[in-house]
Formats: structure tokens, C-alpha cells, sequence
């Protein structure tokens, strides 16, 4: 070995160093754009199981004259410039499958992604979910019709 | 070190340690991500389970009577025996109107015995046991009364409800 050489075993170090970084750069993107997902996810799922529960518990109120608005919380993310933004979800009602369907959609730095959520419900055939009022007013209205 | 030697016993200790700590830095995300799903799953079904024995007792299968002016009463947190057997013979349509239709569920009561059996020994169950008041179809409001003020219980007893439910 002469004066100021880099030895081969310095060199193959720097490349291997410069490659796992690398990865892990990659790594760690792909990390934080799935535990966004997944954060709205949850969200999504906590809001369609706590509204079936409330539906599915007002069967116990079925003789009575009940009229419920209930609050619906904002789905929050962090979009491709790291601002944060907090929306309503889209929730409909599917009789047929006997479930309610959360939707929203986020633009993240990989583009718009399309999350949906739903929980099974029960109700009686006089119970009336009126899901208008959420994007405007930020409750559902749920009454014994 | 040698002519033409490529890797020296250095780097190829320290590449044994960095492929380790990569090894360990992953399976620790991976059993924190497994932890927060379990949690998930376990609070999730835990509302579920409440939900149904809600309506269950309050509901479904509660006892109806009637009240010495011949009208019905609800009882709430109470089960009609009779009622809930003839539900668990179609555990599809029970499960539905508790809407757990994705679960497996057992429902037992202290004296009266299993009532629908469908969970195995496995992980994600979740039970609730509630101390309701079982009756059979033929209860009326004195057998209540009496049972209440008197202590004597005919067709009108206190049990314990356990309900389990198995992802």
C-alpha cells in the first residue's frame, strides 16, 4: 500500500455505506406513505364502528319517539406538502348488504388514494338515518320515522 | 492482508453486524405494527360485544309482560329464554339482528346452559359476562313482583349472561 492510497476495503465500505442508506430512504418513504394510509384507515374504521354502534343500539329505543343527531368526526391527513387537512367522510347507507359505507379520498405524494371502510349495522324498519347533513353540518340525523 | 484479496475478515465482520441491526431495526416496526393490530382487533371487537349484548337484552330478546293493565312492558336487561332459543336455532339470522354477522358468537346463561355454541379456543375473543333477569314466555307481572318482593321466582329468575364473540 502507497502513501495516500485508499484501500479497496475502505472504498467497498463507502459503496455498501451509500447503499444502505439509500435504502433506507426508500425504506422510510414507504413507511410513512403506508402509515399515513393506514392512520386514515383507522380513522375511518373507529367512525363507521362507533356510528353502527349507535344505529345498532337505537333498535332499544324502537318504541319510543327518538330523533339522534350524532357528530361525526374529521378524518385527518397530511398531504404531499405536509399541510394537514381534516374532512368529512362520505358515509351512505346499503340496505340490501345491511352496512354502512365510509369513503374518503387523500392526495399524498403518490397521488390520490382512495380509502373505504364499512361496518355491518341493525336497525328496525321504522328507524330513518338521514346521512345529508354530514358534510355541511357535521352530524348524521337518525330518528324513529 | 494478501495480494488480490478482496475482503479482509473486517468488513466482513462489519457487514454481518450492519445485515443484524438492519434484521433487528425491522422485526421490531414489524412486532409494534403486530401489537397496534392486535389492540385494534381486540377494541374493536369489545364495542361490538357490547353493542350486541345491548340490544340483545334491551331488544331481541328481552322479556315483554304485561302489567296489571294488560299493557306490555319491556323489560330491559332481561332475556326470554323460549325467545332466544328459537333465535339461536338460526345463529345466521340472530347474528344479523346483533349485527356481528362477521363473528362467531356463543352465548351461555348461568343456570339455563349453552344456548348457541360457535366459538372455538382460539385467539381475538372477546366475552362479557351481565347479570340479567331470564324469564320464559309465560311470566307475568305478578311472577315479577313476586320474585322481587317476595324472593319467590317462578318463571322469573336472575342469571348471569355470558356472550363471547370470535373474530
Amino acid at each position: 500500500m502507497q502513501k495516500a492510497q485508499i484501500s479497496l476495503d475502505l472504498l467497498l465500505t463507502l459503496i455498501i455505506a451509500i447503499m444502505i442508506i439509500s435504502s433506507f430512504n426508500g425504506l422510510t418513504e414507504n413507511f410513512r406513505g403506508d402509515k399515513e394510509k393506514l392512520l386514515v384507515q383507522q380513522q375511518l374504521n373507529d367512525i363507521a364502528l362507533k356510528t353502527a354502534s349507535v344505529i345498532t343500539s337505537t333498535q332499544s329505543l324502537a318504541d319510543t319517539n327518538f330523533y339522534i343527531e350524532l357528530a361525526i368526526n374529521k378524518i385527518q391527513y397530511v398531504d404531499e406538502k405536509e399541510n394537514t387537512h381534516n374532512i368529512y367522510p362520505d358515509i351512505i347507507y346499503i340496505p340490501d348488504d345491511k352496512k354502512l359505507a365510509l369513503s374518503t379520498v387523500i392526495s399524498t405524494k403518490y397521488g390520490s388514494i382512495d380509502i373505504n371502510s364499512f361496518a355491518y349495522i341493525s336497525k328496525t324498519s321504522n328507524t330513518d338515518i338521514n346521512t345529508i347533513p354530514i358534510k355541511t353540518k357535521g352530524f348524521m340525523v337518525i330518528k324513529n320515522a | 492482508m494478501h495480494k488480490g484479496q478482496i475482503f479482509s475478515t473486517d468488513l466482513l465482520f462489519a457487514m454481518v453486524i450492519i445485515v443484524l441491526c438492519l434484521g433487528t431495526i425491522v422485526s421490531a416496526y414489524e412486532f409494534n405494527l403486530y401489537n397496534q393490530k392486535q389492540h385494534t382487533i381486540q377494541k374493536d371487537l369489545k364495542e361490538k360485544t357490547e353493542t350486541a349484548i345491548i340490544i340483545l337484552t334491551n331488544s331481541v330478546a328481552n322479556c315483554q309482560i304485561n302489567d296489571f293493565n294488560g299493557r306490555t312492558m319491556s323489560l330491559a336487561y332481561s332475556i326470554n329464554t323460549n325467545k332466544l332459543t328459537t333465535l339461536a336455532a338460526n345463529p345466521k339470522t340472530l347474528k344479523e339482528a346483533l349485527a356481528i354477522q362477521d363473528l362467531n358468537l356463543q352465548i351461555k346463561l348461568s343456570t339455563s346452559g349453552t344456548i348457541l355454541n360457535e366459538v372455538i379456543n382460539a385467539q381475538n375473543i372477546v366475552g362479557i359476562d351481565l347479570s340479567v333477569m331470564t324469564c320464559n314466555s309465560s311470566a307475568t307481572m305478578s311472577d315479577l313482583n313476586a320474585c322481587m318482593t317476595l324472593g319467590t321466582c317462578n318463571n322469573i329468575k336472575k342469571e348471569t349472561l355470558s356472550l363471547k364473540v370470535k373474530k
